[in-house]
């Protein structure tokens, strides 16, 4: 399939938005920020449910990148990006709660916040919606980390792998452990037609 | 060879047809489903997973990435003086952000034989009318400013539950944020209710157009009116930033419009200040409010401001600019007195 293909499009885009940054162009630079953004904001719930946490690390990412433009070098943007902010995520964290990282178990970091409720949001809640995000927040955070590359960023094995530094085996444990744990929260929630798409 | 859930939820194509309705790719699966039904399980497996899964890790509101990019773009052309914790305390007392929607709609002819009437409240309600010919600032009670064009009026009534305003002509409104009490603005046969934004409503008599500048509205027409409000889930149109609802002969069109193209067409003038002197602050304020500001020049001349005040109402724009300086507003039926000891 083309897939590779059409990645590279995208990827291309975003690389020249890049190159002009890198001379000095706050604008594209915006406009890549700006483009990434819902990618980023998105996949840091799969660290910490604090929202406002999240978005200073992002803010920090981005400046920091900009700061540095000259000598940083990108090739594939939303993979370095992605990297860049699990490492900040992590950093911060780990400081924040003293646990060690284990990549092979399912890692459980402490996160005391709730599912952050944004009062617009709610108005486009559905129900079902709703338990899916209940049911994943339940996750073992790597897992929900793999289940988000995987089907919102629409990455490969290998390039999940390469986002989390870990070994493709250990990504399709986790995705294989996140799909049945998923079947078995959501039977709590009484969603048996999603749970019928869960088997293969 | 039998592809799996896994190769079809990677793949661009698959996604863009899932996840956005894209035609071409649409085109493309409808076909190669045809072609390859015993894949068609899978295929349909691998949907539901892709739509439900991505929609559940879809977080981030249009809402707070608009307030992030804005936070960077403050931050990359004023480092100096805008450490970004404070712009991130800064932007929760904001009460609206640049997203920017907008709606046409058009009254049909053959529908309204009669001139059309707004809709007639039955209380006694405050009334403003601007029969001059430059714009008039109304201070509504709760905070709001209504800039009321030449040649229009508005009434309100504001009650427990709602604020309500009805308006004849043009109006710029800038809404102060309070969702336990909605704000309504009805204008011949269109009902907007708003959250806290700020927006452009024009009425005339075949044609209601609603431009939004921030924040997010819903519309819906006047006769559903009393539907939306026993039913709390109906939510009208609900439009997003650049986009642009016709409604014409019965049928709703929807269009995109560029940012620049809307930029010209509601309040080009931006409150956007770096190290300005004060007096050139307040001229502005006079200028686009109508009103008259009185402060000591002398004691003020060495006041700066630099901020971006955009789309507050005019009352929390002093607010911002007086805690800024370190002064105090007063505002009198004629003119908005400034008290200040001078800044260093």
């Amino acid at each position: 399939m083309e897939r590779r293909h059409n990645l590279q499009k995208k990827n291309q885009h975003l690389v020249e938005l890049w190159q002009l940054a890198k001379s000095g162009d706050k604008q594209a630079f915006c406009q890549l920020a700006e483009s990434q953004r819902p990618i980023l904001i998105n996949y840091a719930t799969s660290f910490t449910k604090d929202r406002e946490l999240s978005k200073d690390l992002i803010q920090d990412l981005f400046l920091n990148i900009w700061e540095n433009r000259q000598s940083l070098n990108i090739n594939v943007v939303t993979i370095y990006l992605l990297q860049a902010l699990r490492n900040r995520l992590l950093d911060h964290l780990r400081i924040r709660d003293r646990v060690t990282e284990l990549e092979e178990d399912d890692a459980f970091f402490v996160d005391d916040f709730v599912i952050e409720s944004n009062l617009i949001e709610e108005e486009h809640f559905s129900q079902t919606r709703q338990s899916i995000r209940q049911a994943l927040a339940q996750l073992p955070l790597r897992q929900q980390e793999v289940l988000f590359l995987k089907f919102y960023q629409g990455l490969d094995l290998e390039r999940i792998a390469e986002v989390m530094s870990i070994s493709r085996q250990s990504v399709a444990n986790h995705q294989h452990r996140a799909l049945n744990s998923l079947k078995t929260l959501l039977v709590r929630y009484a969603l048996p037609f999603f749970i019928l798409y869960l088997i293969f | 060879m039998l592809l799996s859930t896994d190769q079809f939820i990677a793949n661009e194509s698959f996604r863009r047809w899932v996840l956005e309705n894209n035609p071409q790719d649409a085109q493309f699966w409808v076909q190669w489903i045809q072609d390859h039904p015993e894949q068609a399980h899978t295929v349909d497996q691998a949907k539901h997973l892709l739509r439900v899964l991505y929609e559940a890790f879809d977080q981030a509101s249009s809402v707070e990435l608009e307030q992030e990019a804005i936070r960077l773009e403050e931050a990359l052309y004023s480092p100096t003086v805008h450490p970004f914790r404070r712009i991130s305390i800064w932007m929760s007392l904001a009460a609206s952000l640049l997203l920017i929607v907008g709606i046409s709609w058009y009254m049909l002819q053959e529908r309204k034989p009669m001139p059309s009437v707004a809709i007639v409240p039955k209380e006694i309600l405050e009334e403003r009318v601007n029969g001059t010919n430059h714009p008039l600032v109304v201070t509504l009670i709760d905070g709001s400013s209504v800039i009321l064009q030449p040649k229009s009026r508005i009434s309100y009534q504001f009650s427990k539950q709602r604020r309500e305003v009805f308006l004849t002509g043009e109006a710029f409104f800038e809404v102060a944020k309070n969702p336990g009490r909605p704000f309504y603005v009805y204008a011949e046969d269109l009902v907007t209710k708003v959250l806290g934004t700020s927006f452009t409503i024009k009425s005339c008599t075949k044609k209601v157009e609603v431009i939004v500048k921030t924040g997010r509205v819903s519309v819906f027409l006047k006769q559903e009116l009393a539907k939306h409000q026993q039913d709390a889930s109906l939510k009208g149109l609900i439009l997003t930033p650049q986009e642009q609802v016709i409604l014409q002969a019965q049928q709703l069109t929807r269009h995109t419009i560029s940012i620049k193209q809307l930029s010209t067409i509601i309040q080009p003038t931006s409150f956007s200040f770096k190290r300005t002197p004060i007096s050139e602050v307040f001229d502005k304020l006079e200028k686009v409010y109508g009103i008259k500001i009185s402060y000591d020049h002398e004691r003020m001349k060495n006041c700066y401001l630099t901020a971006t005040l955009t789309d507050e109402p005019l009352v929390e724009k002093l607010n911002l600019i007086c805690q800024t300086i370190d002064a105090e507003f007063e505002q009198t039926n004629t003119e908005i007195r400034i008290h200040s000891q001078g800044c260093l």
